[in-house]
């Protein structure tokens, strides 16, 4: 990987730091009058979505991280990783655990979701913002609980709980913003 | 289209006029006299960290000061009196929010006024420029080996070289082989004691160690100090003097000093400019002088949050 030198540092930029691709949050330029200058920045971890802060003389340079978001169809899951495939190259990646974390919740088949591969190999994965998702299991709503905004949860065919309003019902398919994990709307069939 | 409007509101383009002529008022009801010096010169500063512009035609090479300073002094050897300029002044990469590589200075200087007395007329001036806007005006002195010891519970200047170096990393420094000890000292003191400066007051720091002497003289019951000071306020770096060093050899050791620094971190070669030398040989005034950022004044006297918005154009839009 190419060097990067702290004047080219800006937010967004990929790292390498203590082992670990790092990208930078915030790059500050600090320098007393007759002194060194330094780069002061905000860095997260990729691997554990950690932010640090970290200081580096100006002039100083660091090895730029193998890391790239790449669009993957995801495929399926064998119960321990989740398959994706990269549609330009049709080459498939094995996403582990770790990787995809909470984002299990909003993987269907099919759907295009951003995986970011570090020298390679997914390091992390990003569901759509928006998915369209099937209730599997919900109660009917309380008849008269006519409240404003009411609740109830419902599961939906990935396994994941979301709160949706009493009048949607089990077997619908619902919109998800995937960011905050809430409901948005019903889906009609087409 | 490309981004031609200017960065600067009017309204703060007006109350930058209007500090302009304060300054200037403040300085002819004093009695200094307003100077210009030579933006382009044949010379710039050995100063390790400080990178002058240069520009060649033909046979010419010039370069763009990044201060007043060596010609203001070429003045008074040649028996000027107080003098005071305000000119722009360029520095080599130096942006950011509170930086502008392209920035206007306030330099003057005073015959036979000691530290204390330079160190006065500075906040006097600082205190009437922000006098309309909601900048404390409680003023602390404190000398730079109290300040560090008050931020860091340990003065920065009894520290071994490794200490300084072990604290430097503790604080989030990435140290590479050949950070020197001075970068770590420079580390410490703008990411651990200049924020930890009082916020309501402006933070006059004198005495540095002699090795941030510059072009100031040394206190003659403690070598171990120079005469300079610098203004904070909020952590930010307001202005810099010194009671001159007169000795025009141990000035010439110094600026030797500062190339064989530069070599040392493969920084470009810079000359040394051998008409101050002469000037000093010929012999400068006992005096003082200090420079203030104006840009940087300007941002406080607007409530500003980064310099490019009490500039017309900033750098990137110049």
């Amino acid at each position: 990987m190419a060097n990067y030198s702290t004047n080219e540092f800006k937010s967004g930029l990929k790292i390498m730091l203590d082992g670990d691709p790092h990208t930078i949050v915030e790059n500050e330029f600090v320098k007393p009058g007759k002194g060194q200058a330094f780069s002061r920045v905000k860095i997260r971890n990729l691997k554990t979505g950690r932010v640090v802060d970290r200081t580096f003389k100006s002039g100083d340079s660091v090895e730029g991280a193998d890391v790239m978001d790449v669009d993957m169809q995801y495929l399926y899951t064998d119960g321990e990783q989740w398959h994706f495939m990269d549609q330009s190259t049709f080459e498939q990646h094995a996403a582990d655990e770790n990787a995809v974390g909470e984002t299990y919740k909003w993987l269907k088949d099919q759907d295009i979701c951003q995986v970011t591969l570090y020298n390679g190999a997914p390091l992390s994965v990003s569901a759509p913002n928006f998915v369209e998702l099937k209730i599997t299991q919900s109660d009917p709503g309380v008849k008269g609980d006519t409240a404003q905004g009411a609740t109830k949860p419902a599961t939906l065919e990935t396994g994941a709980t979301v709160k949706v309003p009493l009048f949607v019902e089990e077997g619908e398919v619902i919109k998800i913003d995937t960011r905050t994990g809430e409901y948005v709307s019903r889906v009609k069939d087409s | 289209m490309s981004d031609w409007r200017p960065t600067a509101s009017l309204h703060n383009l007006a109350r930058r006029a209007e500090l302009l002529n304060l300054t200037r008022r403040f300085f002819s009801q004093r009695d200094v006299l307003e100077v210009e010096t030579p933006l382009a010169c044949s010379n710039t500063v050995t100063e390790p960290n400080i990178e002058s512009f240069s520009f060649t035609v033909g046979s010419i090479k010039r370069y763009l000061q990044t201060s007043p300073e060596y010609a203001m002094k070429r003045l008074l050897a040649d028996g000027a009196p107080d003098i005071f300029q305000i000119c722009k002044s360029f520095r080599v990469g130096e942006q950011g929010t509170a930086h502008n590589p392209e920035f206007t200075m306030v330099e003057w200087y005073r015959r036979g006024y000691s530290l204390k007395q330079i160190m006065q007329e500075t906040v006097d001036l600082i205190v009437s420029l922000l006098a309309k806007s909601d900048v404390s005006m409680n003023v602390e002195y404190i000398s730079y080996r109290d300040l560090t010891e008050k931020a860091l519970g340990v003065a920065l200047d009894s520290l071994t070289e490794d200490a300084i170096k072990n604290l430097a990393a503790d604080n989030g420094l990435v140290l590479q082989s050949d950070n020197s000890l001075q970068q770590c000292t420079d580390f410490l003191f703008s990411h651990n004691v200049e924020p930890a400066m009082c916020e309501q007051s402006i933070t006059v720091v004198f005495y540095y160690p002699a090795t941030q002497a510059a072009l100031s003289k040394l206190n003659e019951d403690d070598t171990s100090v120079a005469e300079r000071f610098e203004v904070f306020y909020r952590g930010i770096e307001l202005a810099n003097g010194y009671v001159e060093l007169l000795d025009s050899e141990q000035q010439l050791d110094r600026f030797v000093n500062d190339q064989q620094i530069r070599k040392q971190c493969n920084s470009i070669e810079v000359g040394i400019d051998q008409r101050l030398i002469d000037a000093q040989r010929h012999g400068l005034p006992e005096c003082a002088g200090v420079a203030v950022g104006f840009d940087r004044v300007m941002m406080l006297a607007v409530g500003a949050s980064s310099l490019a918005e009490v500039i017309s154009f900033d750098w990137d839009n110049a």
